[in-house]
């Protein structure tokens, strides 16, 4: 078992230097660089930027440098704690996306509960109760759930929060509190507007959990342990837990897999249609402003946290289920 | 639900009495047992033999209540004498009652063909077999612990203080066998009912563990129903033996006398088809067609579109008997008595809740 985490932790290393590499070289793919696209913006406002500027933007930011020595040097960066510079927003990025962690993750760690909470009974439900009317109803809400874009569901929930709940449409924060220090009002309006991004960016994923865990739960009903077990004389609700369910709940722990990226960055189609000051939103304007670095750390962390999270949900799974660990 | 205590003969422990099981699916109604009647003596050992499909598992399932969705004993008596001498009819007994739950697994154990699907892969042997004491016996954890070990042992389990430890996917497959019998007997039951306990091993290790179950019954002086499709695994395990077909019994009689004097065609073709390891060589004998489904019983004897030994218009328009012919020596077939069952098998059956 030792073997298996130091073999998992030292692969991390080379995974992570081809990842880096690749979103590197991506984002220098396209023509131009982050300067000429500010220059254009800036001359559409009808601004002008002398020779000299220019030059010396770009001798700030290396643009002129060889391709790998730039590569290194933003690397480099990393290992001293620093993320780079945006062009774009004049800031360093660890500032741009430190001030927007805090919502980023809230709404995340938000959505996965609520996909936990709903999808575990859900999905219990079903498969013990295979073919009942709930059955089919919790089927067709599942089925509408993983089949709705979810920028359309943002849209509907903000009609409707709107229309019924009189929520100023957008953004986690009402306008009169922007601004203001937190205080116990600040916080009720936060929970009133938070609970649409966290149910828009968790129907999908509560839904694709329900058919899994019921379809999980069925094949485990089936299995012959279930039948000895019963043979033995345990209560059937206390034999369900301990058995079954102890298998079929693998999908679960997978889920913390893809949740830590999720955490950091959120879902960026969903945080731009709400207008969420979460990090998803800004990595899609980061790239179509060829904001390199911002971009490129962006991308470079949701990756390092794909990786851990899957190693973290590996070895989540081996302490849960003894044949992948002895193997 | 009323809770008869009815009467039993002294020596039985288990009496089964025309009991029919149906199953409602979709393609129809399955009919799986259809009037069997059995019983066990305290202390000695039956064995139910007959192809799969003819219903031995689902007597099993019935005998604990556990059969699955969709199943029903539909009418029959299936009388039990517990451990403390209480004597209960089973198929009276709600089948998730309190009372039911000690039965299962305290009186009435159960041995499984599979031992590998039969435990669960990702608890140790130790948690599943300790489970049936923390159900079924008011011991401490370290009393537990000390008889789960004592139990390995006794089924010859080497090391056994830290192979309790271990999972089902460690243990060869005789040892996990040896590690069903002992969750079997930790409850001390008094019915032990093992459904092919050898089926799923190696050849080398069949004998093993039919010597132990038999050497475990002698000691604990536990009653045996051995369920197999094996007439080789018969002669030496049990004291009588029912030859099973649709649901009902065909033939039934002391062992040895069954294996001198089989009357049964179906008895005579099972034996033909177990192989002779001495004699000149010969093509292995077998029974044509196979079993029916249970959806659809055939007319009159159910053996009859299988049987070569067909007496005439009878064998599909009546039902046969079953028959006492020797002492203690039963068949259903009219090549021996052409008595007919007085009611139809179809017309016994009379609802209730099960």
């Amino acid at each position: 078992m030792f073997n298996y985490i130091a073999r998992r932790i030292l692969l991390m290393i080379p995974t992570l230097v081809a990842i880096s590499m690749l979103i590197f070289f991506l984002i220098q793919l396209p023509p131009g660089d982050a300067i000429t696209s500010r220059l254009a913006q800036l001359q559409a406002e009808g601004s002008e930027i002398s020779e000299e500027a220019i030059a010396a933007l770009r001798a700030r930011f290396y643009l002129d440098d060889p391709v790998h020595v730039q590569y290194l040097r933003w690397v480099g960066g990393f290992f001293r704690g620093d993320l780079g510079y945006s062009v774009v927003h004049e800031q360093p990025v660890s500032t741009l996306v430190g001030d927007r962690l805090g919502y980023t993750m809230l709404i995340a760690v938000g959505s996965v509960l609520f996909t936990w909470v709903i999808a575990f009974p859900l999905g219990f439900y079903s498969a013990i109760r295979q073919y009942s009317t709930s059955d089919y109803v919790f089927t067709i809400f599942a089925f509408l759930g993983m089949a709705t874009p979810n920028f359309l569901l943002a849209l509907v929930l903000m009609y409707l929060g709107h229309t019924y709940f009189g929520i100023s449409v957008g953004g986690l924060i009402s306008p009169e509190f922007m601004g203001q220090p937190y205080s116990f009002a600040k916080l009720v309006d936060l929970l009133k507007h938070i609970w649409i991004p966290m149910v828009v960016v968790g129907t999908a994923g509560t839904a694709g959990l329900v058919r899994i865990l019921r379809a999980n739960l069925l094949d485990e009903l089936q299995k012959p342990y279930v039948i000895t077990a019963r043979a033995k004389g345990l209560k059937s609700l206390n034999l369900i837990f301990k058995y079954p369910v102890r298998i079929a709940i693998n999908p679960f722990i997978s889920t913390v897999g893809w949740m830590l990226p999720a955490i950091f960055s959120g879902d960026a189609i969903v945080g731009v249609v709400l207008n969420l000051p979460t990090i998803g939103p800004l990595l899609l304007e980061s790239l179509m402003t060829q904001d390199m670095y911002l971009a490129g750390s962006i991308l470079l962390i949701m990756s390092a946290l794909t990786v851990f999270g899957t190693l973290v949900s590996d070895l989540l799974l081996a302490a849960i289920d003894p044949r992948i660990r002895y193997d | 639900m009323k809770q008869n205590n009815a009467e039993m003969k002294d020596g039985n422990i288990v009496e089964v009495e025309d009991l029919y099981v149906r199953f409602s699916r979709d393609e129809g109604i399955l009919k799986p047992i259809n009037g069997f009647s059995f019983n066990i003596p305290a202390g000695s050992s039956i064995g139910v033999v007959g192809e799969s499909g003819c219903g031995k598992t689902m007597t099993a399932y019935s005998l604990l209540r556990i059969l699955p969705r969709g199943g029903q004993i539909t009418h029959g008596s299936m009388r039990l004498r517990r451990k403390n001498g209480e004597v209960v009819d089973l198929a009276q007994l709600d089948a998730d009652g309190e009372k039911m739950r000690h039965i299962r697994g305290g009186d009435v154990a159960m041995i499984f063909q599979e031992p590998m699907t039969a435990f669960s892969p990702v608890h140790t042997l130790y948690d599943q077999i300790a489970e049936v004491l923390e159900i079924h016996s008011d011991l401490s954890d370290q009393d537990i612990r000390k008889r789960v070990v004592e139990l390995f042992d006794l089924v010859g389990i080497p090391d056994p203080e830290s192979r309790v430890d271990a999972y089902a996917f460690e243990f060869s497959g005789g040892m996990r066998q040896r590690a069903m019998i002992a969750m079997a007997l930790a409850s001390e039951p008094a019915l032990l009912i093992a459904d092919e306990p050898t089926t799923a091993l190696d050849v080398t290790v069949q004998a093993q563990v039919l010597r132990l179950i038999k050497k475990m019954q002698r000691k604990f002086n536990i009653a045996l129903m051995l369920i197999t499709h094996d007439l080789g695994v018969i002669a030496h395990m049990v004291d009588y033996v029912y030859v099973m077909y649709m649901g009902e019994v065909v033939e039934a009689a002391p062992v040895a006398e069954l294996f001198k004097n089989p009357l049964h065609p179906y008895t005579r073709d099972l034996l033909n088809s177990v192989p002779k390891m001495t004699g000149p060589k010969q093509e292995l004998a077998h029974i044509k067609g196979s079993v029916p489904s249970s959806a659809a019983l055939p007319p009159g004897c159910m053996f009859h579109p299988r049987c070569t030994r067909r007496v005439g218009e009878v064998c599909w328009t009546g039902e046969p008997a079953l028959v006492e012919m020797n002492k203690n020596h039963y068949v259903r077939c009219f090549i021996h008595s052409p008595e007919t069952s007085g009611m139809s098998r179809h017309a016994e059956e009379t609802e209730y809740d099960a």
